[in-house]
Order: C-alpha cells, then sequence, then structure tokens
C-alpha cells in the first residue's frame, strides 16, 4: 500500500482545492422586505387576499394560484433551506403548526416573525384568514373572503335524509372525526361522519366497527381505486358498495379536501352533490 | 424434562389456544359476516405471524448460537418493509404485499451474496451481512419519511407492526395458499431440528456425526426468509414475539429443538392473538399498534420467570 501514498495525498489536496472553491459561491443577492411561506394552504390563502406581491419565497408544494410558481422556492414541506430564510431577511414567515415547529424554533432568534397557521376547524379556518390578512395588512379583504366561504355554505341544499359517511385517508382506514376542518365539510354540505364523535381528529378505525356502521357514502382519499374497495372483504354488504356511491382521488381535486383553503368551497359542493344523490340509485 | 411433562404442558398450553382463540373470535359476539369476512382472516393472520416468528426465533438463536438473534436479525423483514412502502409511495396499495415478499427475498439473497465464503456460509458474518441490510433499507425507508411527510402513518403501521390488513377477496385466496405453503414449511423445518441441534454443538461435532453443516445451514436460511417474507408483507414487523417466546419455551422445555418446536409455534401463536386482542380492545375508538402490547406483557412476563428460575 505504501507506493500509493503519494497519489493518494495528490488527491486529498485535490478534492480540498475543489472544496475551498465550491465555498467562494456567493450567494444570491439580498432582498429585504416581504414574507416567506412555507404552507401551501397559507399561500393559496394569500394569494386569495390579494398579497402574491408580497411573497418573496414559497416552497415547492406552494403551486396555487400560477402565479406562485415564478417565487423563489427555498425548498420542501419538510426540508426548507433555513439560510436562504434567513439570507432573504423576510418581515414574516409563515409555517404550518405541527409539522414546522423546528423552523419556528430555528429562526425566532433571528427576529424573523414566525407565524403559525394551522385550521383544524371551519371556525379555525376564519380566525386564521383574519390573522393572515391582519399580518399583511390586508385586513379590509378578510370579511369579504370569509363571507364568501359562508355564502357556499349557505347556498346549499342539505338532502333530507342525512347520509352516513365514511372518509379515509390512508388505505389501513385512516380516517377523521368531526374535530376536523374535514370533518366539519362533510357536516356542513349534508352527511353524517360514522365516526365523528371520536375525539381526536385523526385515527385509524376498526374494519369491524366500519362495516357495522354500514355507510351509505364512500369517500376515500388513499389512493385506492373503487374496485379494489369493492373487493374489500365484509364490504359487499355495505350500502354505498351496493349501490355504487364510492369516490376516489379520480372525481375530485384532493388539494380541494386535504389543505383549508378557499377552493375547499368546491369540495364542499362535490360532497353536498354526491350527499343529494345518495339515495337516488 | 420428562416425556410426561411435555405431555401435560402441550396439553394445558393447547386447551389455552382453545380458550384465547374463542375469546378472539367472539367477543362481543360478532355477526356471522363480519366473524366469516374480517376477524376470521384477521385471526389466521395473527396466528400465523405468531408461529412463523417465535419458530423462527427459536431456530435462529439455536442456529447462530446467539441468544440475541430474533427473526428480523438477517435483514428480511427490513427489505420487505422497504419494498411494500415503495409500492404503497409510487401509488400500488394493492401491490403492498407483493412488494413487500418481493423485497424480503431480494435482501435475503444480498444478506447471502455478503456472507457466502467459499465453502459455505460463517455464522457472525451472516449476522453482519443481515445487520448491514436491515441499515441500508432503514436509511432509506428514512429517507422516505423525510420526503413524504403526510405518507407517514402507512409508513409507521408497516415498521410498527399492525395486524389490521384489508384484504381484498383475491388476495385473500393468496393470502391462504400462502398460510398452506408455510405450514409445510414448517413443517419441514422440524425435521430439520435433529440436525440443528447437531450443529448448535458447534461445526467440528457435527461434521464428525455426519451433518453437512453448510447444507442444511442455507436450507434453513432459504426457508425462514421465506416464511419471514410471508409474514412481514401482511402484518409488518411485530418485534419481540421471536426474541423472548424461544427463550420462555426453552425455560419451560428445555434446549431440544426437536422437543419444544411445537411447543414454542403454539405459544408464539397464543401470545400473538392475546396481545392482538388487547391492542384491538383496548382502545374505545382506534387499534393500538400491536407491537407495543407484545414488548409491555412479553418482557413483564420473561421478567417474572427469569427472577423464578433465579
Amino acid at each position: 500500500m505504501i507506493y500509493h501514498i503519494e497519489k493518494t495525498i495528490l488527491l486529498i489536496l485535490a478534492i480540498s482545492l475543489v472544496l475551498l472553491l465550491a465555498g467562494c459561491v456567493a450567494s444570491k443577492e439580498k432582498t429585504s422586505t416581504g414574507i416567506v411561506v412555507t404552507s401551501p394552504e397559507v399561500a393559496e390563502i394569500i394569494a386569495e387576499l390579494g398579497g402574491l406581491d408580497q411573497i418573496i419565497a414559497r416552497t415547492q408544494y406552494c403551486d396555487y394560484p400560477q402565479e406562485m410558481l415564478e417565487i423563489e422556492s427555498i425548498g420542501d414541506f419538510s426540508s426548507i433551506d433555513i439560510e436562504r430564510v434567513i439570507d432573504l431577511k423576510p418581515q414574516i414567515i409563515f409555517v404550518a403548526a405541527f409539522e414546522q415547529q423546528e423552523f419556528y424554533d430555528k429562526l425566532q432568534p433571528f427576529g424573523i416573525e414566525v407565524v403559525k397557521i394551522h385550521s383544524n376547524s371551519l371556525e379555525a379556518y376564519y380566525d386564521n384568514i383574519t390573522l393572515i390578512a391582519e399580518k399583511l395588512g390586508l385586513s379590509a379583504n378578510s370579511e369579504r373572503l370569509i363571507t364568501k366561504f359562508k355564502e357556499n355554505i349557505d347556498d346549499l341544499t342539505l338532502p333530507a335524509n342525512r347520509p352516513k359517511v365514511y372518509f379515509e385517508i390512508s388505505s389501513n382506514l385512516g380516517t377523521v372525526s368531526d374535530n376536523s376542518f374535514i370533518g366539519d365539510l362533510i357536516i356542513k354540505a349534508g352527511g353524517l361522519n360514522i365516526f365523528g364523535d371520536i375525539k381526536q381528529d385523526f385515527f385509524i378505525a376498526k374494519n369491524e366497527d366500519l362495516v357495522k356502521a354500514n355507510p351509505d357514502v364512500i369517500i376515500a382519499l388513499s389512493q385506492v381505486s373503487r374496485e379494489e374497495i369493492v373487493q374489500r372483504r365484509g364490504w359487499n354488504n355495505i350500502t354505498a358498495v351496493q349501490k355504487g356511491n364510492i369516490y376516489t382521488v379520480d372525481d375530485i381535486n384532493i388539494d380541494t379536501v386535504m389543505r383549508t383553503i378557499p377552493r375547499s368551497t368546491q369540495a364542499l359542493q362535490k360532497f353536498n352533490q354526491w350527499f343529494l344523490n345518495h339515495d337516488k340509485k | 424434562m420428562t416425556k410426561n411433562n411435555r405431555v401435560s404442558i402441550s396439553l394445558g398450553l393447547g386447551v389455552l389456544f382453545i380458550a384465547v382463540s374463542f375469546l378472539y373470535l367472539n367477543y362481543k359476539v360478532p355477526s356471522m359476516e363480519i366473524l366469516q369476512a374480517i376477524r376470521l382472516p384477521r385471526f389466521i393472520l395473527t396466528l400465523i405471524t405468531g408461529m412463523v416468528l417465535a419458530s423462527v426465533g427459536n431456530i435462529y438463536q439455536m442456529l447462530l448460537n446467539n441468544p440475541l438473534a430474533e427473526p428480523y436479525i438477517l435483514g428480511t423483514s427490513s427489505g420487505s418493509a422497504l419494498f411494500s412502502i415503495t409500492a404503497y409511495i409510487m401509488g400500488f396499495t394493492y401491490l403492498m404485499p407483493l412488494f413487500g415478499f418481493l423485497g424480503a427475498v431480494l435482501a435475503m439473497t444480498l444478506v447471502w451474496f455478503i456472507a457466502k465464503t467459499g465453502s459455505g456460509i460463517n455464522t457472525v458474518k451472516l449476522i453482519l451481512s443481515g445487520i448491514i441490510v436491515s441499515m441500508i433499507c432503514s436509511a432509506v425507508i428514512s429517507l422516505y419519511i423525510y420526503l413524504f411527510p403526510n405518507q407517514i402513518t402507512i409508513i409507521m403501521g408497516t415498521l410498527m407492526g399492525s395486524l389490521n390488513h384489508v384484504f381484498t377477496n383475491l388476495e385473500w385466496y393468496i393470502f391462504l395458499g400462502l398460510v398452506a405453503l408455510s405450514l409445510l414449511l414448517l413443517t419441514y423445518l422440524y425435521f430439520l431440528s435433529n440436525s440443528l441441534n447437531i450443529i448448535s454443538t458447534g461445526d467440528i461435532t457435527a461434521h464428525s456425526l455426519g451433518v453437512d453443516t453448510a447444507k442444511i445451514r442455507k436450507q434453513i436460511f432459504i426457508i425462514t426468509s421465506l416464511l419471514i417474507a410471508i409474514v412481514t408483507s401482511y402484518a409488518g414487523i411485530i418485534g419481540f414475539v421471536g426474541l423472548i417466546i424461544p427463550h420462555i419455551v426453552r425455560m419451560i422445555c428445555g434446549d431440544n429443538l426437536r422437543n419444544n418446536y411445537f411447543i414454542t409455534m403454539l405459544i408464539g401463536g397464543t401470545f400473538l392473538l392475546l396481545c392482538d386482542f388487547l391492542a384491538f380492545h383496548i382502545s374505545p375508538f382506534g387499534e393500538l399498534p400491536v407491537g407495543i402490547i407484545t414488548t409491555l406483557i412479553g418482557s413483564i412476563f420473561f421478567i417474572s420467570i427469569l427472577r423464578k428460575r433465579n
């Protein structure tokens, strides 16, 4: 091995040189005002409030409306380029509450205001719109946005016979209760969540309980196809399966359900349509 | 331990097994439809998983001469978990068990390839290769958790192990076929138990007694990996059963694999049924991951046995 030693040392030196040079790459120019948004939900609310021009950076999944895509992306949901955020010197950074606690802790010391936004109910969603609008000086627009959402709810015709609904998030029977935004959407659209009265917002349901509850409508946004649901053992006697009231990701824009955003009214209307039609088949 | 004792213990355990099965299937008296379409499949999955984990754990502890060996030590389960999670992330929920099986077989081949020496396989090298393959798979799974935080429930479900697999009709028939295969393989392993008893005394002795250690090791390695592949692809990674049950059985029935083989299987199955029953009914709404229950109950039981023996 000894006779390779010069080569090895040369190689180490060469690598060190490359690394040193790489360290000299300058960062992009600094901006000093504006806001950074990491949560797709908040990004959409801001755009809807008319504050799109204040956003200086976003994350990859902040993809609506179209204009959002022209803004610099600083990472994806869980890996955000903190150095770049500090570099940008934003006035405010909006983060999602639980998942992004880490960024909250890291950015607080730099004098950047970190605002955590998480809407786990319709009421929380309205409150958050007001809060975001206040932070951006757009309070004049918040009332309009909230009223529009409420009007959409009021305009719905509720089914006389409220269907029992099972809402599937993950294929291991992960579902939601009434203590969640989706739970609220189901209620407002005129459905009865079969797991509505459970305290936790999200949990894994028991197959037996589900079959016993016998839902009239199944909304499965868990990547499973309608055929797979029909094929599940013991599900053939469920009303929703017999009547074909099964809806999957093919039937709805999943963002309008999973995100708490102004576009959620689209999900609300879809749900309402499905619930109205449940016993017409 | 005398033959009489063994027979009475087996009888006792048989009665216990029947009682636990009855409880598992009939608790809160389900309708015939639920019993047949949902509870029975889960019962069979739980039973076969418990049986396989305990027997394979028992065999590995003998084969590798290592009291800490457990069914997952040779990397098969991590390969299985990695591939079934990959299937889920790519959107093929339906294919998760199939991918899991493929992953396990691939991991097994890789471990074999790394551990292979000229004449056969060396035990230490086998354990090391297993651990390395496990680590590679875990690293990629961690990467998935990092990249796809919203898929975390399925990823955690696979890693913590859960017996709530929702079978479609087709899947159910495939699974029944695999259960039959598992039972055959388990029986075949029983006929290797004499050779394994001899191998556990050391290669030199084994050779002098005419046991082809390399061949037996290879056979056992392939068969056990297949068994673990089958159960992990449906149930995920359920810890503890394969590690502790064999120890408990050996404390009661002695070291002879031929004598304790079926008892291990029976206790493994009964134990997991009981744990799954608790995991399922202890909380009023959702289920607890069964791995938590197996570890809690198993370790308390194990400590008490350990103390008594002192």
